[in-house]
C-alpha cells in the first residue's frame, strides 16, 4: 500500500459518481485513514460530464493534480478518456463499459465509437480492467447500485489499505436500510469481478 | 446513528465526514443560532439542504427567503431582536444584499450576525468570479475565511462570538473548494438557543438618517480598530520552520501550499490568516521582520498582496514579497496543487524535475444538458417552433438564470443574453417602441420573485415589446430543488402561503396571461403563437414540475415506465435527436434508440411534432 492514493471518479451526472465518492471516503475513515474528497456540484444535475477526486493519506489539499491520479474509476468510457490527462503511465483504469452518448453527437448525426475501440485506444496507454457495471447491477434488483460495484471493483484492483469491514460500515451508514441488503450484494459483486479479471 | 442524527446530536466529540458546507451547518447548530435564512445558490446551497431538514429538530428558524437581500433582513430582524442569526448566499447572491449590508454595517447589530458568501473561482457555476473579501472592505467589516471543513466549522462559532462582541455583522467567506471539500471534522457541543426575544433597543440605534449615519461611522471605524488589535481573537496561525522564506496565505491556498512544502521539504514558514479583514497588522509585521522574503498564496484579486506591500511601505520593512502583482501566480480561475507549485518555485528559484503530465485527449464534449422529461426542453423546442411559424426572426432572447440558462445551447440556441438574476425581464423592459425592437423572455418561477418583478412592472409601464415564458417547475431546480413562493412548501406547508403567478402578472397589467402544459406540444404552441401576435407585454406560464421531482414521486410508489423507438417505423430522419435532443436518445446505425435506463417516461417525444411518423410509443414491457 502506498502512503498515499489519489482517486479520480468520473462518470455522468445520475450515474452515481458523488456516491461513489462518498463510499470511497468514508469507508477510509472507517479505517482511521486521513482522506480528503472534492465535489462539484450545480449546473450539471444530470447529464453533464462529473468528476470527484478523493485523496487517501496524508495530504491537505482537495484537488488530485493533473498527471497525479494513481487510480481512475470511470462510470462511463468516453469519461475515462476525458480524464485521461489525471492520470500517469502507471495508473490504474477500473471502466464501467455502460455507454452514454453524449447529446452533441445525435444534434451532429453521428454515432457513439464502439465500446471496443475506446477501450482498446485506452489500453494502449494505461493498465486496464473493465466491467459491465450496469448489467450486475441487475442481479441486485437496483441499477442503481453499479457505483457500488465499481468502487468495490477499483478497490481490490488498486490496494487503497481500506479493509471490506470499514467498505461495509461504509455502506451501511451511507445507504437507508432498504438499499443496503441490494448494496451489499454489489459490492460482493464487484470484489468477485475483481478476482474474475485478474485470473 | 444516521448523517442527520449526528448533524444535530447535542454531544458532539464525534469525527464525521462532512462537506465543507455540512460542516457550516454543523458550526450554526453548535453556535445556538436561532434563525437563518438564505436563498440557495452553488456553491452555498448544501448548508440550506441540512437546516431545511433538521431545522425544527433543534428548535431554529429556517426560511428560504425571496432573495438574498430579504434573507439578508430577515436575518438583520431577528438580530435585532436579540437573537443569533445566519444568512448566506453565493457570491453574486451579495450583490443583491449588499444595499442592506452597507447600512446594516453602520447601524450594527444586537444578536451575533454572521453573512456567508460562497466564492466560486473558475466560476463551476457562476456568471463571474468576484472576490468578496472586497465587500468586507468596501462595509468596514470583518472576513474571516476557513481552509477546511473543521475551520468552516470550528470559525462559525468564532464568528458568532466576534460579532457579538463588538456588535457588528461579519462576513464569512469561502470559496468552491472549501464549501465542497469533504473531510474529516471533530464535532463540539451545542449551545443553547437563546429565545429571549426583546426591541429594547434605542429607538434610533438601527437609523440611518444622515445625521446618525454619520455617528455610526466613528463607531464602525473605532470598531474595526479594535477588531485588529484583539488579541483574543485566535483565528490566525503561524507555523514555523527553518529558514529565511514566508509564506503568508488564506482559504483552500493554504492546503496546497502545506502539501508542497511537506512533499519538497521547503524551507517556508507559513503565516496563515483566518482572519482577513481587518488584517491584525502586528502579527503580519513581526512576520514580515522574521522573514526577508515572503510569498503571498491566494486564490483570485490581489486582496492581501495589496494590503500587505502597503503594510511594508507604512512601516519601511525592507522585505521582497512575490505575489500576483508581479506575476508569480494568477488572478483568475481557482487554483490547484500544480498552480501554487509553479509560483512557488518561480519565487524561489527552484528547479523541480515535474514531469508535465499528458495534454488531454480531444473527446466529444459533454455539457449539462436538461434532464430526460424536463418540461423546459418542450417549452423551448415549442417557442422555437412558433417563430420560425410566425417568421419571427429578428427577436432577441433574453433568457436568466437557472436550469433554463442550457437553453442557450444546441440545439435551441435560445439564450442571446443570460447576465443576472431577473435581467431577463429588466432587458426586455428595454424592448421600448422608440427602438422598433422585440424580445422572448425565458424566467423561471423562483427568478421570477427574486428579481423579475421590478423588470415586468417596468416593460408593462414602458410598454415594452416581449412575449415573457415563466417556466415554472414549481421548484429552484438548479440549486437542488428548493422550494418557490409559487408553491407550497413541502416541509412547512401547514405555515406558508402560496403566491399566485398568474394573479402577480394580472396585478402588473401584463395584457394577456395564458398558463400552459408544455407537455402538451400541441396546447403550448397555440398559446406562445397567440401571445407572440398580441403587442405589448404578453406572458405564458409553463407550468409543468421539474422531471428530478417528479421521477422521486413516482419512484417512491412505483417504477418510470420507458418509451422505445420501433425500428420498422423510424425513418431515420433523426429530427428527434437534432431537435428535441433529449439524452435518453442516441443514434444508432440508421435509427434512432432510446435508452430505457435513462428514459423518464414523460412521453413528450411521442407527439407528432417531435416524431411525425409516431415511431415511439410507450414500451410496456421494458423490464
Amino acid at each position: 500500500m502506498k502512503m498515499q492514493s489519489n482517486v479520480v471518479i468520473c462518470g455522468v451526472g445520475g450515474q452515481g459518481v458523488l456516491t461513489a465518492g462518498k463510499l470511497l471516503s468514508t469507508a477510509a475513515l472507517s479505517e482511521g485513514i486521513q482522506v480528503v474528497m472534492s465535489e462539484i456540484h450545480g449546473l450539471a444535475q444530470r447529464g453533464g460530464a462529473v468528476s470527484v477526486d478523493v485523496r487517501i493519506g496524508n495530504v491537505l489539499g482537495p484537488i488530485v493534480p493533473d498527471g497525479k491520479g494513481d487510480l481512475i474509476i470511470a462510470m462511463e468510457p468516453l469519461e475515462a478518456l476525458r480524464v485521461l490527462h489525471r492520470s500517469s503511465r502507471e495508473s490504474v483504469f477500473v471502466v464501467n463499459t455502460q455507454k452514454i452518448p453524449p447529446v452533441s453527437l445525435g444534434i451532429a448525426h453521428r454515432e457513439y465509437p464502439s465500446i471496443e475501440s475506446l477501450v482498446s485506444d485506452l489500453k494502449r496507454r494505461r493498465t486496464v480492467f473493465t466491467v459491465n457495471a450496469l448489467e450486475l447491477a441487475r442481479k441486485t434488483g437496483e441499477l442503481r447500485t453499479a457505483s457500488t460495484i465499481m468502487v468495490s471493483m477499483a478497490s481490490a484492483l488498486y490496494d487503497t489499505g481500506i479493509t471490506d469491514e470499514s467498505f461495509l460500515n461504509a455502506i451501511k451508514r451511507l445507504f437507508p436500510l432498504r438499499y443496503q441488503k441490494a448494496n451489499i450484494e454489489a459490492f460482493d459483486l464487484g470484489r468477485k469481478e475483481a478476482a474474475a479479471v485478474v485470473k | 446513528m444516521s448523517e442527520i442524527d449526528d448533524m444535530i446530536d447535542p454531544k458532539g466529540n464525534k469525527i464525521l465526514l462532512l462537506l465543507g458546507n455540512e460542516a457550516i451547518a454543523r458550526g450554526v447548530i453548535e453556535a445556538g443560532v436561532a434563525s437563518a435564512s438564505t436563498y440557495p445558490g452553488t456553491p452555498s446551497s448544501e448548508v440550506g439542504d441540512v437546516l431545511y431538514r433538521v431545522a425544527r429538530k433543534v428548535g431554529m428558524r429556517f426560511e428560504y427567503s425571496v432573495n438574498e437581500k430579504v434573507a439578508l433582513e430577515v436575518s438583520f430582524a431577528a438580530s435585532t431582536l436579540g437573537l443569533r442569526s445566519f444568512v448566506f448566499m453565493k457570491h453574486v447572491g451579495l450583490n443583491v444584499a449588499a444595499d442592506a449590508l452597507m447600512s446594516i454595517s453602520y447601524s450594527g447589530v444586537k444578536g451575533g450576525l454572521v453573512i456567508m458568501s460562497a466564492d466560486d473561482p473558475s466560476m463551476h457555476s457562476s456568471q463571474n468570479e468576484q472576490d468578496n473579501r472586497l465587500y468586507g472592505q468596501l462595509a468596514h467589516i470583518p472576513v474571516i475565511e476557513p481552509s477546511t471543513p473543521q475551520e468552516a466549522k470550528d470559525f462559525i462559532i468564532s464568528a458568532f462570538e466576534l460579532s457579538e462582541r463588538y456588535h457588528i455583522p461579519v462576513l464569512f467567506r469561502t470559496t468552491t473548494r472549501v464549501s465542497h471539500e469533504r473531510s474529516a471534522v471533530k464535532t463540539g457541543p451545542v449551545a443553547g438557543i437563546r429565545k429571549s426575544i426583546s426591541f429594547d433597543y434605542g429607538k434610533m440605534d438601527f437609523n440611518s438618517l444622515p445625521s446618525l449615519a454619520r455617528q455610526h461611522k466613528l463607531n464602525l471605524e473605532r470598531k474595526m480598530r479594535e477588531i485588529a488589535h484583539d488579541e483574543r481573537i485566535s483565528l490566525n496561525r503561524m507555523i514555523e520552520r527553518e529558514g529565511s522564506w514566508g509564506a503568508i496565505t488564506s482559504g483552500v491556498g493554504y492546503s496546497y501550499l502545506t502539501d508542497i512544502i511537506e512533499e519538497y521539504d521547503l524551507p517556508v514558514s507559513v503565516l496563515k490568516l483566518g482572519l482577513t479583514n481587518p488584517l491584525q497588522d502586528n502579527i503580519i509585521l513581526d512576520f514580515m521582520r522574521k522573514y526577508n522574503n515572503i510569498i503571498i498564496v491566494e486564490e483570485l484579486d490581489p486582496y492581501l498582496e495589496t494590503k500587505i506591500r502597503a503594510l511594508a511601505q507604512l512601516n519601511s520593512i525592507s522585505v521582497k514579497i512575490y505575489g500576483k502583482m508581479d506575476g508569480y501566480f494568477p488572478t483568475d480561475y481557482e487554483y490547484d496543487g500544480n498552480v501554487v507549485l509553479r509560483g512557488v518555485a518561480r519565487a524561489m528559484g527552484l528547479k523541480i524535475d515535474e514531469k508535465a503530465p499528458e495534454p488531454a485527449v480531444k473527446v466529444t464534449p459533454r455539457p449539462p444538458v436538461l434532464c430526460p422529461g424536463c418540461p423546459h426542453r418542450a417549452s423551448f423546442f415549442i417557442v422555437k417552433r412558433a417563430l420560425r411559424m410566425l417568421k419571427i426572426d429578428d427577436a432577441i432572447i433574453s433568457s436568466d438564470i437557472g436550469c433554463y440558462s442550457l437553453g442557450a445551447l444546441d440545439p435551441f440556441d435560445m439564450g442571446d443574453i443570460i447576465i443576472s438574476m431577473g435581467t431577463s425581464v429588466g432587458y426586455s423592459s428595454g424592448m421600448v417602441p422608440e427602438f422598433g425592437k422585440r424580445s422572448v423572455t425565458f424566467i423561471g418561477d423562483s427568478t421570477l420573485f427574486h428579481g423579475g418583478l421590478p423588470g415586468i412592472v417596468n416593460a408593462v409601464k414602458n410598454n415594452a415589446q416581449t412575449t415573457i415564458i415563466v417556466l415554472d417547475n414549481r421548484t429552484t431546480a438548479m440549486t437542488g430543488q428548493q422550494p418557490t413562493p409559487s408553491a407550497l412548501d413541502p416541509t412547512y406547508e401547514d405555515d406558508m402561503k402560496e403566491i399566485s403567478i398568474e394573479s402577480t402578472l394580472k396585478g402588473i397589467g401584463v395584457s394577456k396571461v395564458v398558463e400552459a402544459d408544455p407537455y402538451d406540444l400541441k396546447d403550448m404552441l397555440h398559446k406562445v403563437t397567440d401571445c407572440l401576435k398580441t403587442p405589448g407585454v404578453t406572458a405564458i406560464i409553463a407550468k409543468r414540475e421539474c422531471a428530478i421531482l417528479r421521477d422521486r414521486k413516482i419512484r417512491r410508489v412505483s417504477k418510470i415506465v420507458p418509451y422505445h423507438v420501433i425500428p420498422d417505423k423510424c425513418t431515420g430522419c433523426f429530427r428527434c435527436v437534432t431537435d428535441f435532443s433529449c439524452p435518453a436518445m442516441s443514434i444508432k446505425g440508421n435509427k434512432v434508440v432510446i435508452d430505457a435506463a435513462l428514459c423518464d417516461g414523460c412521453g413528450v417525444c411521442a407527439e407528432r411534432f417531435v416524431c411525425p411518423y409516431g415511431a415511439i410509443e410507450v414500451d410496456e414491457n421494458a423490464e
